[in-house]
């Protein structure tokens, strides 16, 4: 890290232009910065519509095209798995809604453009859950968490049921009834997110899918983001960039999006969302939101410690953008984000439970 | 049975590649790959243009084929690839 | 390109220098740059014995996949590991220190297999004769790299041993010679064999029992930027005692055979499908059964040329 490389993916994904004058060395920090971060068919993608790939040298497009040929399969196949669970989930008659990747993707938003897509984030109110559970049951999903402990603790305490994975093609399902664990002490009203949301239209597929609306939707990427382990922090930052982008124009999003979260008690996530992707890619934020940002932020206790510690977690896993001190501040937030999402009498005996399994696991 | 109208279960997720060995189905829904007999597969790529009725399906069957239609076509439909349309 | 020096050009230590600096080596192998790192003294004596002849790319040229092949901590002086890494992240378990080569070698495998996407990829070792191409493909045991080997000893260009990499936009074969895995007793058939073949290190006890490595012909390798029209599909069964029996395959049988043999058919989707379908069309297919090289040899010679 001896050149300044450590910004280079977040500025490139920013503005463009930054890579006139890249030399060897750095599109190599570039491309390495974008694999770890999995980011490499956005960057792509950022690079290709602001026609900077003619000046792009011809070996750093190679792989950029490859990126673009992997988002294109990752597409391709969860468009034919949403057909596949929407006749598995039709009998329901319930609105079934599509988060995060998955969303992004069914709503053909940027966000989902050249994206890569793990697991499928459903939602359905908590009284059909279960019913939703039975039906992929008999179109060949099975539980990953056989262990009774993970079980009880993913009914019990959290805001999606274990994972369920497809026994021939190996995809997951993830299965909520709310954005945020209920433990965390925020309980949103699903039944408001569910009422507000959009339909979506998906090719050879029944028509029982949803995403969230605008200013819900960037909540609950806020949520995931700052609630959780910060693992892929640049990443999903960058999807809250381009719904953010994308959301702007749209009459009454930046006059809604704070009562909003703070009607549902997830003010704090979305503040922070608005401050980080601002500082890091630069995004358009109005001056009366960005000030009520940055004073909310200000009356918190421990808000430039937090700051401190999440800055940490926008720099991608790479050589070229790590260091010692920043992998030291990333440990501390994975502990903050367990303590974020449950009380500290349930967290301790969860920690000291996976610990456990941990050191059992190294030790076998 | 021969004025029923076939046709496959997802065409649009489905492609068939013949030869004289037999014949390749890939079905994207599934991500399968399956080997077909090769009177199956000519069934199958009529099929893949848009339904048919079994009558014109009959005719395409090669006169070497040992297996009557309907069996055929049954076997086709309960590994998911045909289906009798309503 | 032919302008840049070989491996063979560097000293001993001016190579174990470039392997522990941060840009690492610069090898080019076919149309990639590989950056190489290790403090294994092994992997620096692997690396002169069977990539003597592979150019080395310059500091302005960009570097596609980083690699390293490290042991780290106090471990270094006990009870050495070899700990592989991509982009410094580690994809795979570490390996007992004496694997180091073969651990490099493996590791660039996946890295190609995992980040070549504009490929069909496939399980086989692939040869070129008269400017058309020839792949066997067969399961780890079948006799395939000692008969592969064999070919190139005996002067067709070796394209890879281990990846046949099909061009998912122009069906071509993409050459990537790199060193043939050998394994057990096929090492001792090999360095009998006429051609004066170069065989590097050798790592006993490996999770393949016995691995070492022959050179890629100078040839080969000099030719590495040309690709190949496939031609001939050849899945080999190697049984000691057995007389030759060679059967033509059919096209769906083939095709079904291949994917059965693909790292990544399945992940390409309809597109995979597609363009196996064509390899397949461009090709004759064969069964080989053996018992020796000296029956399989001329008998490919004989299958393998461009009026056939």
């Amino acid at each position: 890290m001896s050149r300044q490389t450590d910004t280079h993916l977040a500025r490139a994904l920013a503005t463009p232009e930054f890579t006139e004058r890249f030399d060897a060395r750095d599109w190599e920090a570039l491309i390495g910065q974008a694999r770890t971060s999995d980011l490499l068919g956005q960057l792509a993608e950022r690079l290709r519509d602001a026609g900077r790939l003619e000046s792009t040298p011809s070996q750093v497009c190679f792989h950029l095209d490859a990126a673009l040929r992997i988002a294109a399969l990752h597409r391709d196949s969860l468009l034919q798995e949403l057909a596949v669970i929407g006749d598995a989930l039709q009998s329901l008659d319930q609105p079934v809604l599509l988060l995060k990747g998955a969303a992004y993707a069914a709503a053909g938003l940027r966000a989902g453009r050249s994206r890569l897509f793990n697991d499928i984030d459903l939602m359905v109110a908590k009284g059909v859950i279960e019913r939703a559970e039975g039906a992929l049951f008999r179109c060949g999903w099975r539980p990953t968490h056989l262990n009774s402990y993970d079980q009880r603790y993913y009914r019990e305490w959290m805001h999606e049921l274990p994972p369920i994975e497809h026994m021939t093609r190996g995809t997951v399902i993830d299965l909520h009834h709310t954005i945020v664990p209920p433990t965390s002490g925020h309980i949103p009203d699903a039944a408001q997110l569910i009422a507000d949301a959009r339909a979506v239209a998906l090719p050879h597929c029944p028509d029982v899918f949803r995403v969230l609306s605008p200013a819900d939707m960037v909540m609950h990427s806020a949520c995931h983001l700052f609630f959780g382990e910060l693992q892929k922090g640049l990443r999903d930052l960058y999807d809250l960039h381009c719904l953010l982008v994308e959301f702007s124009p749209e009459p009454g999003f930046w006059t809604a999006l704070l009562p909003r979260a703070r009607a549902q008690q997830l003010e704090y996530p979305v503040l922070l969302a608005l401050r980080f992707a601002q500082r890091i890619f630069g995004t358009d934020i109005p001056d009366a939101v960005a000030t009520e940002c940055r004073t909310r932020l200000a009356a918190r206790p421990t808000g430039a410690l937090t700051d401190h510690l999440i800055d940490a977690s926008m720099y991608p896993l790479h050589p070229s953008s790590d260091s010692p001190w920043r992998r030291a501040r990333r440990q501390i937030l994975y502990a903050r984000s367990h303590w974020l999402r449950m009380p500290l009498h349930l967290l301790i005996p969860h920690l000291a439970y996976k610990a456990f399994i941990h050191d059992d696991g190294k030790a076998a | 049975m021969t004025a029923a109208l076939w046709s496959l279960v997802t065409p649009e997720a489905m492609s068939v590649l013949n030869w004289p060995d037999g014949a390749v189905l890939y079905n994207a829904r599934t991500t399968t790959t399956t080997l077909l007999a090769p009177g199956a597969g000519i069934i199958v790529a009529r099929l893949k243009a848009g339904p048919a009725e079994a009558s014109v399906l009959a005719a395409l069957q090669p006169a070497d084929d040992d297996l009557p239609l309907p069996e055929l076509l049954d076997a086709l439909a309960r590994y998911g690839i045909v289906r009798a349309a309503d | 390109m032919s302008q840049r020096p070989h491996l063979s050009t560097l000293t001993p230590s001016e190579l174990r220098q470039r392997l522990h600096s941060p840009d690492g080596l610069r090898l080019q192998l076919g149309r990639f740059v590989a950056g190489i790192r290790s403090n294994f003294d092994s992997v620096a004596d692997g690396l002169q014995a069977l990539y003597a002849d592979y150019p080395v790319a310059t500091a302005d040229d960009f570097c596609d996949y980083p690699v390293e092949v490290r042991s780290s901590g106090l471990r270094r002086y006990l009870r050495p590991q070899a700990i592989f890494r991509f982009e410094g992240m580690q994809p795979f378990k570490p390996l007992p220190g004496s694997q180091a080569v073969a651990m490099l070698e493996w590791g660039l495998n996946w890295v190609f297999t995992n980040h070549a996407q504009h490929y069909l990829i496939i399980h086989a070792a692939v040869l070129e004769r008269d400017g058309l191409g020839l792949i066997m493909a067969a399961p780890p045991g079948s006799g395939k790299s000692t008969l592969c080997a064999a070919l190139a000893l005996r002067g067709w260009r070796l394209l890879s041993d281990e990846l046949a990499m099909i061009g998912l936009d122009d069906g071509l074969l993409m050459p990537l010679p790199r060193p043939v895995s050998l394994k057990n007793q096929s090492i001792d058939i090999v360095r009998q064999l006429p051609g004066e073949p170069v065989i590097g290190p050798i790592a006993h006890d490996t999770a393949k029992g016995t691995v070492a490595h022959m050179r890629a012909p100078r040839a080969s390798v000099e030719a590495a930027l040309t690709p190949v029209q496939p031609r001939w599909i050849l899945f080999p069964q190697f049984a000691a005692g057995h007389a030759l029996d060679i059967e033509a395959n059919g096209k769906a049988h083939t095709f079904m055979q291949l994917v059965g043999n693909s790292f990544n058919y399945p992940r390409l989707g309809v597109n995979g499908f597609a363009a196996m379908g064509r390899l397949v069309d461009a090709c004759d297919g064969y069964t080989a059964r053996y018992g020796s090289l000296d029956q399989i040899v001329p008998a490919l010679e004989t299958i393998c040329t461009r009026s056939a």
